[in-house]
């Protein structure tokens, strides 16, 4: 019924019954019947004295008797079985006797057949029916002393506390907010020593911090590479520079005599953009160049919301009290909300203009009049 | 005194400080004590204490040859018993040893008598057992194997996946694959006088194939829960079934009736065994029982209730008219007709054992659920070898358990399935002589008479 390893519940009066035999054999060892029955060789095993203690196999003769026997009884009992579930003769003739009412004209007694009712040998036979697991023992069987002690000793000392469970702390949840202490939520650490931190942690997080230093550094002192050769080629870049621009402020003096230096053409903006497009590679048809394609007027259309509103509206189903689909000034109030509604400024113009003046406005500082007293906060 | 001093806390405590002065007042000065004093210290004395002083008194009068035996101190009781036994075997005179040190005065007589019997025999020897292959195949537990008990050409193993599967003993190949169970099948059993297996299942059903073509033949409707045993009768044609619904149906083969039912157990039954001769049928039980039934009658010969938890397997030695049976930490076997019980095996801290098997050589093993595989002596029960199965590469640790075992029809094989879902073949060493492989140590004691 319950656990031996978990205390009883509160409630329960009875013994907790630790043994796996049933209940109704255990008390009986008790009884002057039964343990008159118990004897010490029951106990002792035979061949502990002689090993070579003989238990021969049955012998032909016995098993031969022993089988007939048993097909005999077996076979009848086929036999039995057989007639009653398949032979229409064993069927039963009854005759009803009763008296029938009046109002049905049949005779005073006729036949009825009773037979059994066939059934699907490959139906499960106990559909609908809760199905019993487990068949109980018959009531009549004789009781038997039980020769074993009772299952709770052979466990050692320190099993209990393994079995023991811890009080009920969810780590998951705490749905009645309560503070739970720390030791607690952990588990069964009963034992002090176990809780103190292993010198490995330290010495990992040391060798931790000492990797990611060590990466640090390595990484500082590759950018500083980096940078120095990027501020080298600038310098060589502008050195370069340099010395093309004095170069050419050099040749300035002199032109250069070999160069024959052609005039511009003029020419149209039509034919230079063609050139364009022809040195681009790229299809430029005339009417671009030539400005004559012109952007298609679109004209300046105004769509009311409504239009919109209502669409996306349409199908939405409405209660039946409500018989407009939208309210009828709501256009009225979409224009007023970005125009300035002059009424109601100078209402409230006015109104602050007769309260306390003063009162609204920003502060307006005063400067101090005490000058001459001395500083009572300077050194 | 300083006894006076601290606060005596309970009576317990004061006798033992009152019995305290009293000795220091009477007996501390005396050279000897009176001797009834002395044989109730000798009486509270260990087996080893009283062993050691008869050690010493020997080796100070006894000759040469006694004292190199003497020689070796034990150190625990084993090694004590070890040098009971060589001793044992020089001195003739052991009965005069056995009373000294068990004092027969206090002890009972029938103990010391038969604990010298004890003391004179040694067990038979057996070569250690070691795996010779694996095989995998099956997608589940493998819950169930069976031999072929004609040729001991192939064996069948049934599995959680519903499947059953048969294999060539030789070598190792799957022949074929039988499916027709649509829940794990729990027992196979293969008859040697008609060409049928029988197999049942967690569904319910009990199912007779035809192993010509492979096929089912018959199922036998009836049991109310899941099947979880099958044995077939050696002599009549009837299957003896039993499961979860705690009874035990016997069919007619032919005509599919449940020709008896047998009703007694208190909960699921866990193995049957037919035999030719009343019992007919041995059944054992989660509710710590082993029942034998006369079939005829109906009802329960004997019922053997030493055991203190579910007897989960039992075994029919093929040589003798014996079974014997296994619940948790306790191997137990039993003369058949009357059950008389034979020997308690060494069997303490087995754990659970799943399943046993007994080959001609009076060989008994033990499968346990924590995947330690170990080995008796059926004679003596003593316990000669126990290893630990390997789980297979891909397998949790947790797997390693051994659900089922049979030997082969010579008894040299050993197959058992694996809750890694491999089938492992163990062979004896055969190089093994009883010098380099003298397996556990026998270590004869009386408390192997457990309650």
């Amino acid at each position: 019924m319950f656990s031996n390893r978990l205390p009883p519940p509160k409630h329960s009066q009875g013994r907790v019954s630790t043994a796996l035999s049933s209940d109704r054999v255990e008390p009986a060892i008790l009884t002057d019947q039964i343990a008159k029955n118990v004897k010490l060789d029951d106990f002792i095993p035979k061949r502990q004295s002689n090993f070579e203690l003989s238990v021969p196999l049955p012998t032909k003769a016995e098993i031969q008797e022993c089988t007939a026997r048993t097909k005999s009884y077996i076979q009848r009992l086929v036999n039995a079985k057989l007639a009653n579930s398949n032979n229409r003769a064993s069927s039963r003739y009854v005759t009803e006797t009763h008296q029938a009412p009046a109002n049905l004209l049949l005779n005073n007694s006729h036949h009825i057949e009773v037979v059994s009712k066939q059934m699907d040998p490959l139906l499960p036979r106990f559909v609908g029916k809760k199905a019993r697991k487990v068949v109980a023992p018959t009531e009549n069987d004789e009781v038997v002393p039980v020769l074993h002690m009772d299952g709770s000793n052979d466990r050692g000392e320190a099993d209990p506390n393994e079995w023991k469970i811890p009080a009920a702390v969810s780590n998951w949840k705490n749905p009645n907010g309560y503070t739970v202490a720390l030791e607690r939520r952990v588990g069964k650490a009963l034992d002090n020593e176990n809780n103190t931190i292993n010198d490995g942690f330290m010495k990992l997080s040391e060798a931790l911090e000492n990797a990611d230093k060590k990466a640090r550094q390595e990484i500082r002192s590759k950018m500083e590479l980096k940078r120095l050769a990027m501020e080298q080629e600038m310098l060589a870049k502008e050195s370069k520079l340099k010395e093309l621009s004095q170069r050419a402020r050099y040749h300035n003096g002199t032109p250069q005599t070999g160069a024959i230096v052609k005039p511009k053409k003029q020419t149209s903006t039509v034919a230079r953009l063609k050139e364009l497009a022809y040195s681009q590679g790229r299809d430029v048809s005339e009417k671009v160049i030539l400005g004559a394609a012109k952007r298609s007027e679109q004209p300046d259309l105004q769509y009311d919301s409504r239009f919109f509103t209502r669409g996306a509206n349409a199908s939405a189903k409405r209660h039946e009290d409500q018989v407009y689909d939208n309210p009828l000034f709501v256009q009225q109030d979409i224009e007023s909300i970005y125009k300035t509604n002059y009424e109601k400024l100078d209402e409230a113009v006015n109104v602050k203009s007769e309260g306390a003046s003063g009162s609204h406005g920003p502060i307006q500082f005063t400067k101090a009049e005490s000058d001459d007293k001395s500083d009572n906060y300077g050194a | 005194m300083d006894g006076n001093d601290h606060k005596v806390e309970n009576l317990g405590d004061v006798d033992k400080f009152y019995s305290r002065i009293r000795w220091n007042n009477q007996f501390s000065y005396m050279a000897t004590l009176p001797p009834h004093l002395q044989s109730e210290m000798e009486g509270q004395k260990s087996l080893l204490m009283r062993y050691d002083t008869y050690r010493k008194e020997s080796s100070s009068f006894s000759g040469e040859g006694k004292k190199v035996t003497l020689q070796h101190v034990p150190t625990d009781f084993s090694e004590a018993s070890q040098a009971v036994i060589s001793k044992k075997e020089h001195d003739t005179h052991a009965s005069a040893f056995v009373n000294k040190i068990f004092q027969p005065e206090v002890a009972e007589e029938l103990i010391v008598n038969r604990y010298e019997k004890l003391l004179s025999q040694r067990p038979e020897w057996h070569a250690p057992w070691k795996l010779s292959r694996v095989i995998n195949g099956h997608l589940g537990w493998v819950r169930c194997v069976a031999i072929d008990p004609v040729d001991n050409e192939w064996f069948i193993t049934g599995s959680n996946d519903t499947t059953m599967k048969v294999w060539d003993l030789a070598t190792g190949k799957l022949k074929t694959t039988l499916a027709g169970h649509v829940m794990t099948v729990r027992d196979v059993a293969v008859s040697d006088r008609h060409p049928y297996l029988f197999s049942v299942s967690e569904d319910k059903t009990v199912k007779c194939w035809d192993l010509e073509k492979n096929q089912i033949i018959r199922d036998y409707y009836g049991h109310l829960s899941g099947v979880r045993t099958v044995s077939i009768h050696p002599t009549l044609d009837l299957i003896a079934t039993a499961g979860r619904d705690s009874v035990i149906k016997l069919w007619d083969m032919r005509t599919r009736i449940p020709v008896i039912t047998l009703v007694g157990h208190k909960g699921p039954i866990n193995q049957v065994q037919c035999t030719p001769v009343d019992p007919q049928v041995v059944s054992s039980s989660t509710d710590a029982t082993v029942r034998l039934w006369d079939v005829v009658a109906g009802k329960t010969m004997k019922v053997l209730t030493h055991h203190k938890r579910s007897v989960r397997a039992t075994a029919l030695h093929p040589k003798e008219f014996s079974v014997a049976s296994a619940c948790t930490d306790d191997i137990r076997s039993w003369g058949l007709a009357e059950g008389p019980l034979l020997t308690n095996f060494e069997s303490e801290k087995t754990g659970i054992i799943n399943t046993l098997s007994i080959n001609q050589d009076d060989v008994l093993f033990a499968g346990g659920d924590n995947g330690v595989l170990s080995f008796y002596d059926y004679k003596s029960g003593h316990k000669y070898q126990s290893l630990a199965t390997r789980e297979m590469v891909g397998s949790l640790e947790g797997e390693r358990s051994v659900l089922c075992s049979t030997f082969d029809k010579t008894g040299l094989r050993l197959i058992t399935g694996e809750a890694d879902k491999s089938i492992k073949i163990w062979k004896q060493d055969e190089t093994a002589t009883k010098e380099s492989e003298p397996g556990l140590a026998w270590n004869p004691n009386l408390s192997a008479k457990r309650f």
